[in-house]
């Protein structure tokens, strides 16, 4: 059995697994949903998912533990996960492959140096990782503010070992040494001492824009799944919309079609997980190399060498992506995968630069601060960003969210969203409600998103929780946001119209819509009487539609007469009104006398104690454009601050 | 050459020597992980800590006012505590005390919309006089601080006498709870200033207020809280009992020389104000807003939170049971 | 050969790895998919429920359950009937079930039965006598019962129960009544009839044409419990009413408090032929009103095009009242 075989139905494998897993996350207890499916294992074996969150939250929340073991694996191993595991990955070499076709060999090999670029993935991933480390940075801080000598142990400690060192001559210049020493531990006490560490960093998990498994998750479930479901009609019963899937179809074609111009461009560019593999691979155990120095130069090896590594020459062991190609390729069977390092030598550990480092760190741990500024998480904070049910306020979710896109795959009702610019930066793609664009507003009875959420961005409620009943009864139930009536566009508060659609299909009970009842003289409305019976009247210069006031919502009433003289209209032809027989007029209006016609209209009023914002309401709205109800984060459980009431 | 047997020891010790540092790195791996394994996640509400303000009133002083007229305030502040045995009965040497001001508006002190400078100024001297360690002033007033204390004068008073001044920030909030209480629940408190405090006291002026008939010490404490707090304007009496109940004062200092007896609590125009010349020290917030009701022409009665606050035993709105000290100082 | 041996074990953790996940798949907490809705498809079941799903109704042979029984309160009676719970929870509806039910033999023909409980039989008969409907057909279900085109409705007692289809073949139709009979049959209401129902004479009635109002009848605010009824006298159209008062003095209060409301709201004293004793009549723009009390009961003519219509309605309803309550 060929290991090229292998690896490829590993990947084949896996990539089938992946999209299996896309497929059935839709909710429902079919085979074919989401049931037990644990959908969210690849992105728990995504050890970049699992140390961002560590660094923003300090915790490893349940299933992401599983990163441990590909963390464990790539240590004995190597890049194992690139080669034989992402589907992201499988994607690449697929275009790749294709690319390279009708190419010459020579072109090939060309195509598959190493290049200085490649560095920049490590650049990526620094930036991203101390993005989302600003607490362990203000932790550090801190340590300096509330126990100085800390530091100064650790300059005794430093100036130590600085002085062993360079009597061992391994330092060679003590005194450059020791001034870097002291203005680094300076520096530490100073900005430790004078500043406020925590009020200094912001804490943001970034790593989700380019870590490829929530990034492969979010391009089938927002963009490919949808496209081939409206064109199947299989899998939903109407189709999905994402808002602005647009930009994350772009990335993933961009990143699909650079295969063309270098195989597998982003793992070898931009792929910060590859990049947090290298570094974990240069402990590994097992690595590719050369059986003895010299070889008959053929170059084989790097025909079809996905990594770039070179092992023709010294290989670039971090670069290795455990293709196996060059163990197929070389005819003298001089490529092996053992525990010994490669005859040839090896060009171990990343390749990149002290500035490069202090320049992405830089950029990292000033690029949160200075996307807070907006004021996003404070004042500023965007009614518009209606968070799912049991979201984590907004700082601590964005500590969580990756962006996979999961949530919005779940969700029944297509009601959660990507964001777009509304969350700021930070926040773009992360799920927000839109409760116009999906079937329904948020079901009462769900809870599929916190439940599917991988990282707990949006907590795991339980209908219980959600609804504030048995053990979460003092708690109250979930908010979401708070409708509001725009009474510049409501049918019966502006034009008349009787209208309670809002009112009828809120959900709740008692219902949070109320109605405030109210009899309006319609346009036009003031009428003389031509004549009358018990239960009609005949009216002077009209000429209605027949059926027109016969709804059962018009009423007519001597102008003259009280509101208990007001009755309802149950025929109308183009001049006559006939009312009710078990409510005859009291008095009928006399010929000549003025009588007015009156529509009854019931005016939603919302009663913020009840609603939760669940925005059925703004769905089902027949103000279709800017709806006359629309919900925003005000009284979102999630935020006290947001809170409208005491 | 190498001699090939060189190499396979050399390539031995570099395996064992990776395999040292696997075995380290995966060790730390499940370490880390285990130690850091949340099988739950997060909770309903990331609740921080909650403080509470010690209590600052002094038992063994008991209950005690005076009630001085008199156009001066310096005077008449200072024959206030006079009257009450000296300010040395409640403030000792190596007291660390927290002035809590109502500069609550950036406008002048001549519209008597905040605590008088002059005030502010004599009680900080007062209390160094006394052995106080330090003097802290702060509040946080409804527009920007940085102006309020400016313009009312405020903070060049704090300056001159050697106390210090401290701007409310973000990070000087902390959440507190009420015991008992309904509406101060896990709401922001200005918490920094009173680090290392064990005195307490408050200077208000006597304004009439739109919304609680009166802004006097009690209200005063409003100005400790931060967050959204004008949502608690929705049930206005039942806060200001609710801060009676969050603070222990160690004396309160109300000031009606000049009271805003009507479009208060801005007030804006000189005729709004009113001579009306007397300055009350009190143990007692209730009393001294009991008290401070007369300036403004109303009866205690008429302002339902010096009953709440009464009733929550804050205080008692009876202030003549208090004995109080009465002088007259031109 | 290493080769295929690390091959092998490889392909050997794949299979795990499948195995794993498709065990994986059966271990999950029901509770989480209960109660939430289908995506936007239609709310029906596409296929009828087991049999073994309860039922309150006993059903006949050729009806099977198609959802489960519904129970609603007061508070959430809106979610079931949206607006048109305020007519029942003003005339005191204390719950209402309801489920639906197919034809055994044809699945797509389905009719939903609703049990509104009113408490007792006058509130039942309220909300059964606001809702009359025009093409109404009388029925021997219940003594007020009556059957449209696709629906019946009747009050068993305290129940005033509705079975209402989309698809009114005969042979639902048919099922629909047998299904209410045996409702019926197991609910035997202990009140059939209400007693004041009995004081409208027989003759030239409007067949089916009771209302009972509970309150604010004819627009006057003291005119609660009113029973009125439609009649056609010597070709005129008038209508009859009566409401039963606890004592006579009550009775005669009333009924000249009516009189006085009419003549304050512009009615003029009409002299009436004496047909009736102490009947008082009114004229309101060309039509004529006419009340009177007899014992505990305040009696009238309501809307008679004459007077003499009026008092002749009100000769033979002041005869009736007067047999039943000599």
């Amino acid at each position: 059995m060929n290991i090229i075989t292998v690896r490829r139905i590993s990947q084949i494998f896996f990539f089938v697994l992946f999209i299996w897993f896309c497929i059935v996350s839709s909710f429902g207890e079919k085979w074919w949903q989401l049931r037990g499916w644990p959908v969210n294992w690849i992105l728990q074996l995504d050890p970049l998912v699992a140390l961002g969150t560590i660094l923003t939250t300090r915790t490893l929340y349940a299933g992401l533990a599983w990163a441990l073991l590909t963390m464990v694996l790539t240590v004995l191993l190597g890049r194992f996960f690139c080669g034989w595991l992402c589907p992201f990955g499988t994607i690449h070499q697929f275009f790749g492959w294709i690319g390279r076709r009708r190419k010459k060999f020579a072109e090939r090999v060309a195509a598959n140096q190493y290049r200085p670029a490649q560095a920049i993935k490590y650049y990526l991933l620094i930036g991203l990782l101390t993005a989302a480390a600003g607490d362990v940075f203000a932790d550090f801080l801190h340590v300096a503010r509330q126990w100085p000598m800390i530091p100064g142990l650790v300059f005794a400690i430093g100036l130590a070992a600085l002085s062993f060192l360079a009597i061992r001559k391994v330092v060679p210049n003590l005194k450059k040494a020791v001034g870097v020493l002291v203005s680094l531990v300076g520096a530490w006490l100073a900005v430790g001492m004078f500043l406020h560490p925590e009020a200094l960093f912001g804490v943001s998990l970034q790593t989700g824009w380019l870590d490829p498994i929530p990034l492969i998750h979010r391009s089938v479930n927002l963009v490919l799944l949808p496209i081939v479901d409206a064109a199947m009609g299989i899998r939903s019963t109407s189709p999905r919309f994402y808002v602005g899937a647009w930009t994350i179809g772009a990335v993933f074609l961009a990143a699909v079609l650079l295969n063309f111009l270098v195989p597998r461009f982003y793992c070898r560019f931009i792929c910060p997980l590859g990049a947090l593999f290298a570094v974990l691979s240069g402990l590994a155990l097992w690595r590719v190399g050369k059986r003895e120095g010299k070889c008959t130069d053929c170059e084989l090896c790097e025909n079809n060498c996905e990594g770039a590594c070179e092992p023709f020459e010294k290989i670039r062991s971090s670069e290795c992506l455990l293709c196996m190609n060059c163990l197929d390729a070389c005819q003298q069977a001089q490529m092996t995968y053992s525990t010994a390092r490669s005859a040839a030598g090896e060009v171990s550990g990343p390749n990149i630069s002290r500035r490069g480092f202090i320049i992405s760190a830089v950029v990292g741990v000033t690029g949160v601060p200075m996307l807070r500024l907006s004021g996003l998480l404070g004042a500023n904070w965007q009614p518009r960003v209606v968070r799912p049910p049991g979201a984590l306020a907004e700082e601590q979710f964005l500590e969580r969210c990756l962006k996979c896109g999961q949530c919005m795959r779940v969700c029944p009702t297509n009601v959660i969203q990507p964001a777009m610019a509304e969350a700021g930066l930070e926040g773009l793609w992360t799920p927000v409600l839109n409760f116009r664009v999906g079937t329904s507003g948020c079901q009462l009875n769900c809870v599929a998103c916190g439940q599917i959420c991988p990282t707990a961005a949006i907590r795991p409620l339980i209908l219980d929780e959600k609804l504030g009943r048995n053990k979460f009864a003092s708690a109250g139930p979930i908010r979401m946001g708070l409708a509001f009536v725009d009474r510049s566009r409501c049918l019966p508060w502006v034009m008349d119209k009787p209208c309670i659609v809002c009112q009828e299909n809120c959900p709740l009970s008692p219902k949070a819509i109320y109605v405030q009842e109210r009899f309006s003289t319609v346009r036009d409305g003031v009428l003389t009487v031509k004549d009358a019976t018990p239960t009609s009247v005949e009216l002077c210069g009209v000429a209605w539609i027949p059926g027109q006031f016969a709804t059962g919502d018009y009423f007519c009433k001597p102008a003259s007469g009280g509101d208990e003289e007001r009755r309802q209209i149950v025929e109308c032809t183009a001049n006559a009104v006939t009312i009710a027989a078990a409510k005859p007029w009291r008095v009928a209006p006399a010929p000549g006398s003025r009588v007015e016609i009156q529509v009854h209209l019931q005016q939603p009023k919302v009663d913020p104690r009840v609603c939760t914002g669940c925005g059925i309401c703004e769905h089902e709205c027949p103000v279709s454009g800017l709806r006359a109800i629309r919900v925003t984060a005000e009284n979102e459980t999630r935020n006290r601050k947001h809170s409208l009431l005491l | 050459m190498t001699n090939p047997q060189d190499a396979q020891v050399i390539s031995r010790r570099d395996f064992l020597a990776r395999a040292a540092k696997a075995g380290a790195a995966i060790a730390a791996t499940g370490v880390i992980g285990y130690w850091l394994y949340d099988r739950t996640g997060p909770k309903a509400q990331t609740v921080t800590e909650l403080v509470s303000l010690p209590d600052f009133s002094l038992s063994r002083v008991g209950p005690k006012m005076s009630i001085i007229t008199g156009a001066e305030r310096v005077r008449t502040i200072d024959r206030a505590f006079a009257a009450l045995g000296g300010i040395e009965q409640f403030i000792k040497k190596g007291d660390r005390v927290l002035l809590k001001v109502n500069a609550a508006f950036a406008s002048p002190p001549a519209l008597c919309a905040t605590a008088h400078p002059q005030l502010v100024g004599e009680v900080i001297r007062l209390c160094y006089l006394a052995g106080a360690a330090a003097v802290t002033v702060s509040d946080n007033p409804i527009n920007d601080p940085q102006s309020c204390f400016r313009l009312t004068g405020i903070a060049e008073a704090v300056q001159t006498a050697g106390a210090r001044l401290v701007l409310p920030q973000e990070n000087y909030f902390k959440p507190t709870t009420v015991r008992d209480g309904t509406l101060i629940k896990n709401w922001p408190l200005l918490y920094e200033p009173f680090r290392g405090v064990n005195k307490l006291i408050g200077i208000a002026p006597v304004k009439d207020h739109h919304r609680s008939g009166a802004s006097m010490s009690i209200k005063n404490w409003y100005g400790l809280m931060g967050g959204r707090r004008n949502v608690f304007h929705q049930d206005i009496h039942n806060i200001i009992k609710e801060l009676a109940m969050l603070v222990s004062p160690t004396l309160v200092i109300l000031d009606g020389t000049t009271t805003m007896i009507s479009n208060g609590p801005t007030g804006g125009s000189l005729d709004d104000l009113k001579q009306t010349n007397t300055m009350i020290v009190s143990t007692d917030q209730v009393a001294a807003d009991a008290f401070g009701a007369t300036l403004l022409g109303k009866n205690a009665a008429a302002l339902p939170f010096i009953a709440k606050a009464a009733a929550a035993g804050r205080g008692t709105a009876d202030y003549e049971s208090l004995k109080p000290a009465r002088d007259h100082v031109d | 050969m290493t080769e295929i041996y690390v091959g092998s074990v490889i392909l050997l953790v794949l299979v795990i790895v499948a195995a794993g996940v498709f065990v994986k798949q059966f271990h999950y907490d029901r509770a989480v998919f209960l109660g939430a809705a289908p995506s936007g498809s239609a709310v029906e079941p596409s296929a009828p429920l087991s049999p073994a799903v309860n039922t309150f109704v006993d059903l006949p042979g050729e009806l099977t359950p198609l959802s489960a029984p519904e129970v609603f309160n007061p508070d959430n009676l809106y979610d079931k009937i949206d607006g048109k719970a305020e007519l029942y929870l003003s005339a005191g509806a204390l719950g209402m079930r309801c489920q639906r039910f197919a034809l055994k033999n044809d699945p797509k023909t389905w009719m939903e039965f609703f049990v509104y409980d009113m408490d007792n039989l006058r509130q039942s008969f309220a909300v059964y006598s606001m809702q009359q409907r025009a093409d109404a057909q009388l029925l021997d279900l219940a003594t007020y019962a009556y059957k449209t085109k696709n629906a019946l409705f009747f009050c068993c007692g305290r129940y005033y129960v509705e079975a209402v289809t989309a698809s009114p073949t005969e042979e639902m139709m048919a099922a629909m009544l047998l299904v209410s009979r045996q409702f019926v049959a197991r609910n035997p209401p202990q009140e059939t009839r209400l007693a004041e129902l009995d004081l409208f004479p027989s003759e030239h009635l409007a067949p089916n044409s009771y209302i009972f109002q509970p309150a604010d009848a004819f627009g006057f605010d003291q005119f609660k419990n009113i029973f009125s009824a439609r009649y056609t006298v010597n070709g005129a159209e008038v209508m009859a009413f009566l409401t039963v008062r606890p004592t006579a003095e009550e009775a005669t209060a009333l009924s000249a408090a009516y009189q006085q409301f009419l003549l304050t709201n512009g009615g003029r004293n009409l002299p009436g032929a004496g047909k009736v004793p102490a009947a008082s009549l009114a004229e309101m723009l060309g039509s004529v009103e006419l009340v009177f009390s007899r014992g505990k009961v305040v009696g009238g003519v309501h809307a008679a095009p004459s007077a003499e219509a009026a008092e002749q309605m009100a000769a033979l309803l002041y005869k009736k009242i007067s047999e039943a309550a000599p």
